[in-house]
This record gives structure tokens, sequence and C-alpha cells, in this order.
């Protein structure tokens, strides 16, 4: 605590020494031909070296800066840089448009200013993706996809094929927090993980935070991938979609008042059933097969001070055989977000979010049909306010409030039913955490921002709450309504600290606690099956807890055209939990009796070059890591590889500007294979052959490796219709990559064995036309 | 071995779904595989069936490219007691195969087995009580009425069991499949959603070949809390909706990490295909 204070009075000290007259430049980035927020922007100034601040996620930015004239520069990528010469007598309020950088985009010559935000932002561990930049990557099936563009960088990765789970750092796939406009997405997969849940023509960015994700977000402990959705645009109507062999997407969008509000609207359809329609085959004809999703966002600026938002998003899958079996899963949700400047150094956003994920399995079983459907809700009341204290100090003050609701499993069953209709309790929990952070620059070399988050997540009633040893239930007590169960105090640490050695050279750390309360189990990680159960911690389920540091070398040149960073990192995960050996997992009120805890970690090595400009340009990506767990009873409770350790990871991105109207690319990645555990021997129970496990992940699955290339023909564009044809094939080589590994026993001699393995693609060839007007 | 209800079901309608959602591009073919070469390790196979003499089956792990399974425990000591007092010595019919000549199974009653070889210091004993009979109503053996899909293996036939579930207790079965008296297949399953009901199971095999004239008998077996256990551990594996971690099923044989001792009882019915 004393340090804390201790630091607190630096900032003070430090920012009272230059106490001259200063006022205050504040306002908005966007974007001047769709009105679009620009978050993240830089403004520097240029009699000022070494000062400089970014836009908040809501474009909005204030400086502070002694009387007189000074000249800024506006940039963001892609965009033209903006000059600006301010006579700083008054607080003003000034808003910045920018303009597309629209002929060669990566020409290196029309970037005259400093591209090494990579060196002097505090961003370790952070991947910032947006949209327009990943046009060009070849796609899967005609979709471009932010998850998996996300997965190609150092330190996610996506186990094999068919599997749309990312694992960041050696985490699984429910310790990401997944959020589009500030909602989480439970289930951000289609299709078994094919397809992400993120409509790209709907989405403006994605940023992931790695390492120490900002104080203003909890409740995952190992990621934060903060999707943000397009606004829509205020200046003019604007269509635009694509068409592919097997989905097809449209958006429009446009101003409700002209620079004052805009719509969003943008759906998106797969229709793998339709062609089904067209076989022949009568029971291959009626099958449902598809997914859907639907983005929708207005916002509105009230006046210079208030801007509203609202923002919705819902998916949904379906299959069925008719009369046989149905199965649909989505998510659902809405975020209601207000601005508000209090005055020019105190912005405050005020978010009403609702999010939702179920799914339903519908079987025939004369003589009736029965369901059987789960979900999770959650509310979420999130007030923060961002203070300006001056260019080189910025507080972040919030307050976040989430209610859950789950229902674990239900059988809904009529009379005639052989089964009885029967109900998981449901269970309630809140969340409420404070957080506050502050980063300041102590001088021009040093960054430093740290946070805490402090955290009390309370389960409650009515239910009836069991306990349980050693997977034997102990004791059991019923709660009435809003009694509390059980509550954790969890605080958070946050601390990142950037060194910029010189504008060419930097070194960066950082240092965050997370933890977590809503714990995903699951028995299909090998496929991305939407039959996960959420759970949430209780008097037998500790929160999750991981503690990360992380530290890496930032470095650029040839005039920052290369940016080469090295960094490392080491993870510990407390209580983690894992399914007992065979589990009953089916709508089991006793599910925590089923559960074991163990311990994780994982640590790594991540190089990364970079040429983001030219007419060639992509990365080159390199993960060394290890993660592993440590589970009692399972391989003797010694540390043991996790299924998501991968050893080496590679992935190459390259795209190449051939002429103003082709573009080509092409991606590979190489992973070593997972791990898993094989039978090391056999023998006979009742006559059939039964296979005997030694280790657990002792084995390894085939090494993965593909190659996917992409061309991008765009035509001649007629007035304000733009168009282009994307031809992409995903595995190009067409390598058979194993999906799983069976044994089975030959049919003519049931004492030989055979491995079979299963692969889901060769090369798939894919075709899809894009416009915009 | 699988379970027979919901889950199954679930997951032999998924397995299309995987398939059909891979664009039907999946493929399988056969790799060369090293496998691993470990120590062979005691499988004990133990039952005492309902009216029948009682039958240890000791065995020992082989590597998986061996061509022969047969790997038997002879000279071991195994020893049977019942409920009443009887105790007895196994004797050995068959190499590693060992049979009771006084004890046979009757519903209700406590077993206790243990076995003693000439290389197993540790002590190999297990206990298992034979729950009360169930009986099969009727068996019924049809074309299945799912839609057939060219690509995909779907099970040709299905076969019905149906059977009343007394609804005083905690039920657990196991159902064990033979066409022309060879074992084909066995389920088990408990009465966790139906408990007390009339009740049809899908026994989903998907590699069932019938064809006219053969004969298809279903074992009925109410077996212990521990046994269903042990079977549904198999089920567990290399399936898509109960998980995909291989592990061996836990055995309620303490000393030994592979095999079960069950005392069930046994109701068979047969049909003949027409």
């Amino acid at each position: 605590m004393k340090s804390f204070i201790y630091i607190l009075f630096l900032i003070h000290f430090v920012s009272l020494l230059g106490a001259q007259t200063r006022h205050t430049i504040s306002g908005s980035v966007t974007d001047i031909e769709n009105g679009e927020t620009l978050g993240g922007a830089t403004i520097t100034i240029e009699e000022l070296p070494g000062t400089g601040i970014s836009s908040n996620a809501y474009g909005y930015y204030v400086l502070t800066l002694p009387e007189g004239v000074f000249t800024l520069k506006i940039n963001y990528i892609g965009y033209k840089t903006l000059t600006y010469q301010v006579n700083n007598n008054n607080n003003i309020r000034h808003d910045f448009k920018m303009e597309v950088q629209v002929t060669d985009l990566r020409e290196v010559n029309v970037f005259p200013f400093k591209r090494n935000e990579n060196i002097v932002q505090n961003n370790i561990g952070i991947e910032k993706i947006l949209i327009s930049e990943i046009k060009d990557i070849p796609v899967f099936f005609g979709e471009q996809d932010i998850m998996k563009t996300v997965s190609l960088t150092p330190g996610v990765t996506s186990v094999r094929d068919g599997n749309g789970g990312l694992n960041v750092r050696g985490g699984n796939n429910s310790h990401n927090l997944v959020l589009v406009d500030e909602a989480t997405i439970y289930h951000p997969n289609h299709l078994l993980g094919f397809f992400s849940t993120f409509n790209s023509d709907a989405i403006k960015e994605m940023t992931l935070y790695k390492a120490t994700a900002p104080a203003s977000y909890g409740g995952r402990i190992s990621s934060v991938m903060d999707i943000r959705m397009k606004d829509g645009n205020n200046q003019s109507l604007e269509v635009s979609g694509g068409l592919g062999l097997i989905s097809s997407r449209l958006a429009i969008e446009g101003p409700i008042v002209k620079d004052r509000g805009s719509f969003f609207l943008a759906g998106r359809r797969t229709y793998v059933d339709m062609l089904l329609k067209l076989t022949s085959d009568p029971d291959l004809k009626n099958n449902t097969l598809n997914f859907y999703d639907l983005n929708a966002k207005i916002n509105y600026k009230i006046n210079e001070k208030n801007r509203i938002f609202l923002s919705a998003y819902t998916g949904r899958d379906a299959f069925g055989i008719p009369d046989h079996f149905g199965l649909g899963w989505g998510n659902r949700a809405a975020t209601f977000r207000w601005n508000h400047i209090w005055y020019d150094k105190l912005f405050s956003n005020t978010s009403i979010i609702y999010s939702e994920f179920d799914y339903k399995v519908d079987l025939a079983f004369e003589p009736s049909v029965i369901s059987l459907l789960s979900g999770i809700k959650n509310y979420n009341f999130k007030h923060e306010f961002h203070y300006f204290l001056n260019e080189n100090s910025r507080f972040t003050l919030g307050y976040d409030y989430i209610l859950y609701n789950i229902t674990p499993g239900q059988l809904l069953a009529d009379e005639n039913a052989t089964f009885h209709p029967m109900k998981i309790q449901e269970r309630n929990g809140r969340e409420n955490a404070i957080y506050f952070s502050n980063e300041f620059k102590p001088s021009p070399k040093w960054i430093i921002n740290f946070g805490i988050r402090l955290n009390t997540f309370r389960s409650f009633g009515p239910g009836i709450f069991y306990q349980y040893k050693d997977g034997v239930l102990t004791d059991s007590t019923t709660y009435k309504r809003n009694e509390v169960v059980k509550s954790y105090f969890t605080p958070e640490r946050r601390l990142s600290i950037t060194h910029i050695i010189n504008p060419r050279q930097s070194l960066k750390m950082a240092y965050s606690t997370n933890s977590q309360h809503i714990h995903m189990v699951t028995t299909t990680e090998d496929v991305s099956l939407p039959v996960d159960i959420w759970i949430m911690s209780s008097k037998n389920v500790k929160p999750q807890n991981s503690d990360q540091i992380s530290a890496g070398y930032f470095h650029n040149i040839k005039n920052d055209m290369y940016q080469f960073s090295a960094e490392t990192y080491f993870k510990w995960m407390h209580d983690q939990t894992d399914f007992r050996n065979s589990p009953d997992v089916m709508a089991n009120q006793h599910i925590e009796g089923e559960l074991v805890t163990g311990n994780g970690r994982s640590y790594g090595l991540e190089l990364m070059l970079k040429k983001k400009y030219g007419k060639l340009n992509g990365w080159i990506g390199y993960t060394l890591s290890r993660t592993e767990l440590s589970i009692p009873g399972i391989n003797d409770g010694n540390w043991y590889p996790a299924r998501q350790d991968i050893t080496n990871d590679v992935s190459v991105v390259g795209i190449y500007e051939l002429t103003k109207y082709l573009t080509m690319s092409a991606t590979w990645v190489y992973q070593t294979g997972n791990a898993v555990t094989f039978p090391s021997g056999k023998y006979k129970i009742n006559d059939e052959v039964k296979y005997y496990y030694n280790i657990r992940n002792g084995n390894r699955m085939p090494d993965y490796h593909r190659l996917d290339l992409g061309v991008t023909w765009n035509f001649k564009s007629k007035r304000k219709y733009k168009s282009s044809l994307n031809f992409s094939v995903y595995n190009a080589y067409a390598r058979k990559n194993a999906f799983s590994i069976n044994f089975e026993e030959d049919p003519s001699d049931p004492e030989k064995t055979y491995a079979v393995m299963t692969y889901l693609f060769t090369a798939i060839p894919s075709i899809t036309y894009n416009f915009n007007f | 071995m699988k379970t027979s209800h919901i889950i199954n079901r679930v997951n032999g309608l998924l397995i299309p779904f995987l398939m059909l959602a891979s664009i039907l591009t999946s493929c399988t073919e056969t790799v060369e595989f090293e496998f691993d070469t470990v120590d062979p390790e005691l499988v004990v196979e133990a039952f005492v069936p309902e009216s029948q003499y009682a039958e240890v089956i000791l065995s020992k792990t082989v590597n998986i490219n061996n061509q022969n399974t047969h790997n038997v425990v002879t000279n071991a000591s195994v020893v049977l007691e019942d409920g009443f007092g009887t105790s007895e010595t196994l004797y050995e019919v068959a190499p590693g195969r060992y049979r009771s000549s006084k004890i046979k199974g009757v519903p209700g009653s406590n077993y206790t087995l243990s076995v003693a070889t000439d290389e197993n210091i540790s002590e190999i004993k297990s206990e298992d009580k034979m729950p009360k009979p169930v009986f099969i109503n009727r068996l019924r053996v049809r074309k299945s009425i799912l839609p057939e899909i060219e690509q995909i293996q779907m099970p040709e036939w299905e076969v019905i069991v149906e059977y009343t579930d007394p609804g005083n207790e905690t039920n657990y079965y196991r159902f064990v499949e033979y066409v022309n008296g060879k074992v084909i297949a066995s389920y088990v399953e408990n009465d966790k959603f139906n408990n007390g009901k009339d009740n049809k199971s899908f026994l989903t095999c998907v590699d069932r070949k019938l064809t006219k004239g053969d004969t298809l008998t279903v074992e009925m077996q109410s077996i212990s809390k521990a046994v269903y256990d042990y079977f549904y551990g198999f089920s567990t594996m290399n399936n898509i909706i109960q998980g995909t971690t291989n592990t061996n099923p836990v055995s309620n044989i303490s000393g030994a990490k592979l095999g079960y001792f069950s005392a069930h009882t046994v109701h068979r019915r047969s049909v003949v295909i027409e």
C-alpha cells in the first residue's frame, strides 16, 4: 500500500512539474467518409517530441498543453496523416476527421510519419487486428474470419481442424473472454468451429490481450478478445455484401441524421442444406444444416457531450434429421451504451449488457419427443470513468456488476414418454468488481500502467447446495432465494511497464493476476460441439486463478519497415477443474462431484517478424511453448502435457499486391501434434478387445501443417460500386491432417489391430464475390 | 461397450452431423503406427451369474501389434466366498479359466473374491452384491427407421428391449447382445431418466449384420453400481458426446488396474429374424 501511495504522489509531482497555464484540446477522431469512430488513433505534438496520446475505444481524446502554438499529427493505420495547427490559448473542442489512404495503401513513401507504435506504446502481449487489414488473407469457404486470423499470431493456437476453440498461452477455450461490443459470447463458433460467430462485414476490429488486459476487463484467466462492431456510416447509405458457395452476407448502413447518428444492419446465412436439397437422395434432402448471424447497431450523438449506442447480435445453428433429431444452439447479446463527457478531461461510459447462450437437443423416442436443454445468461451493468489528467497521465475508474443465471440441464418429456421430465437446479451468481488503473509516463522513455480490480463473487439461492468429498456427497443444505451460499473475494493486480530505449527499440514487461468464476466443463474438446456445461464457483468449485509474468523486446529496422518482437511468458494456473475418469455428464445434478481439481502451468517464447507496409507484407510467427497439468490421480500427480500442449508453432502470412487490381496471399501453418493418449496394450473383456492406457497424454498426434492460398481481383470501380472476386484454396497441397486416430480390429482377424486416421479435408477451393456501394 | 439410451441415441445421431458438417469430405485411412510397448498388466474378469457357477478369467495385456490377445495367467489361487458362509477355491478348467463347483449366483447375495498369482504381490480383492432381477417384457428387432445416408454408416437394424423398471430403487443394467450365440456388443444403462417407467431401450450397434434366419439374443443383467461404472467407463472413450480422453475404466477390484467382478442376474430373450 505504501508504494501505491508513493506512486500516486509521484504522478502528481510529475504532473505539477509543468505547472504553467494549461489548456485542453478534446474531441473525437472519426473517419471522414463514414463517421466511424477510430479508437487507438495516435496524436503527437511536433514541438514536444516524446509526448503523445491515443484516443480511447470510443475515439475520444484529450490533450493538455501549455499555452502556445502547436502542430498536431494524427495517425491511424490505413489513414492519411492529419496535421492540425492549434493556437492553444483556450480549452477547445476539435473533432478530427481522417481520410482513408486509398491508393497504394501500403506504399512506403506515403507514410512520412513515425510508424513505431509497436515500440512506443505500452502494449506487451496485445494483438490488434483491423478487419480492413485482413481482407486479403486466404479464407475458408469464402468467409473472412477474425478468429482464424488471430490464431495465426504467436501464442494463439487452434488444435487441429474442426475445432474453433482458441488456446491462448496454454489456456483452454473457456479461459478466453470473448466480447462483442462488451457483451460476452459464450460459444463463438458455428458448425463445429469451422466458422466463428463474427461476420466480417459487421466487425471493425479485434484486440486480443494475451498477457495483461486492462483492469476494466475481468472474469477469465487467459485472454480477452475485445471485438468491436462497426458503428454504421453516418454520411451516406452504404450497402455491402458477398456471395459465396455456401454462405452469403449482406450489410446495410446509413445515417439516421447525417453527422449525428447512424444505423448498421448485417446478416449472414449458410445454406449447406440448400445444397443438400439439390441432391437426389431423398433422405439427405430434407436434413437441416445451417447457421445465421444478425448484427444490428444504432448510434446517435445527442449533443457534443452525449452519445448513445445500441448493439445487438443473435446467431443460431440448426441441424436436424426430420422426425428423428434436432440440435440447435445460439448466442444472443445486446448492449446499450452511453458516452458522456462531464467536462473535457472526464469521460464516462455506462453500459447495460445482456448475453445468453443455450442449446437444445430434440430426440424422437417412441412414443414421443424428448428435449434436452442447457443455457447460461448474464446481465451486466458497467460504469467507467476516464480521467485525462494530462498527456502523461490517464486514470480509469469503474464498477462492474454481473448477474449470472445458469440452467445446467433440463429434460423435457410429456406424460407418454418413457422418460421422466427433470430439471437440474438453476444456479445464480453475482460478480461485483471495482477497478482502478492509471497509465502514466514518468519520463518520455517510460510508460507505466498499473491497475487493481477488486472482485467479489457470490453464489446465492434458491436451491439445494451440495458438498462432496472425493466425489461422494457429504452434505446438502437448502438455501432461500437471495441467500448467499458462498462468496469469494479475488483481488486482481495488473502492471505493465514499457521502457523506450530509442525510437527503434523498447523493452516491456507485464505482470497480472486473473480470476474466473464461470467455469466451462467439457468432454468434447476435440470438436466444437455446443454441449459444454457451465458451472459457477461454489462450495466445491473454487475460483480459477492465474498469475502471469511476461517480458518482451521490440525492435524495428529499416525505417520501421520490419517490426521484430520477442516475448516470453510464464503462466501459473490454479484450481483448474477437469472431470474424473468416466464422468456422468448428462443432466447430472451432482456434476460438481464428478470434478477433480489440479494446477496448470504454461511457459513459452514467442517470436514475430512483421512487415506491415510495402507491396509485400505479412508476418512470420514462431512459438515455442509448453503447457502442463498436475491433477491428483492422473499420472501419479506428476506434471504431464495438457491436450493443448503444442511445442512448435509456426505461422507465415504473406500478402502481395501484384497490381492495383490483383492481390495474392498465402498462409502456412505448422504445429507439433498435440498431446493425446493412445493405447499401450490390449486385452479381452467379454470376448471384446479392449485397450490398455498407461500414461495420460503420453503420445502425440502427427504434426499438423497446411498451406492456404488466395487471390483477390478488385474490379474497376464504377462510380460508387466497388467489387472484388476472391478465390481461395484451403489446404492447397492437400495435407491429410489427422482429426482423430482410432484403433480398430481387423474385421477378418480380430486379433490384428490397425490405427485408423480420420482427416476432414483435403484441398478445398472456394470463390466469393464481394461488393460495396 | 455402449450406453443404450439417450446418450447413445444422441451420439448415434451426432456422428452423421459431424460428417455432414464436414461437407462429406471426411475420409479415413489406415496409418502406420508405432505402438508403445509396456510391461504386461493383469486383467481380472470375474462373474457370478444368477443360478450359474461362478467363473474367473485371468489374463495379461499384450502389446498392440501382438497378433494374439491370448495371454493367460495359470496356476493362480482364486477363492470365492458367498453370503451364506461357503468358501471355495476355484479350479482351473482351462488355462487361465477358473470355475466354482459349489457356489452359484443368488439374487441379493454378497460375494467376495480374492486372487493370488505368482507375480502379483499386492492383494487382489473384490466384493459385489447381486441386485434383484428385472425381466425383459418384450424384445423387438426391426429395420432402422433412421434415414439412410449413403456416405454415412447408419445402423441398419434397431433392437428394442422393453422392460419395467422397479420404481423403489436405483437400477443398473447391462445388456449383452448375441447373434447366433456369438457376443456382438454389450450396453449399460441406469434408470436416472426413467425410474419406475415402462422402458424401451434402443440397442444401437452400427455394424450389426443380420440375415433371415439369424437368432438374435439379448441377455439382460441387473448389475451393481460399481460394475455399471466400470462398463460405462468404456463408453466414454472415443465417443463424441461423452468425452474423448482415453483412460482405463475404474475397476471394482482392488489391487488390479484392469477388469471387474460382477454378481449379476440373467434373463434372456431371443428373436429369429424374418
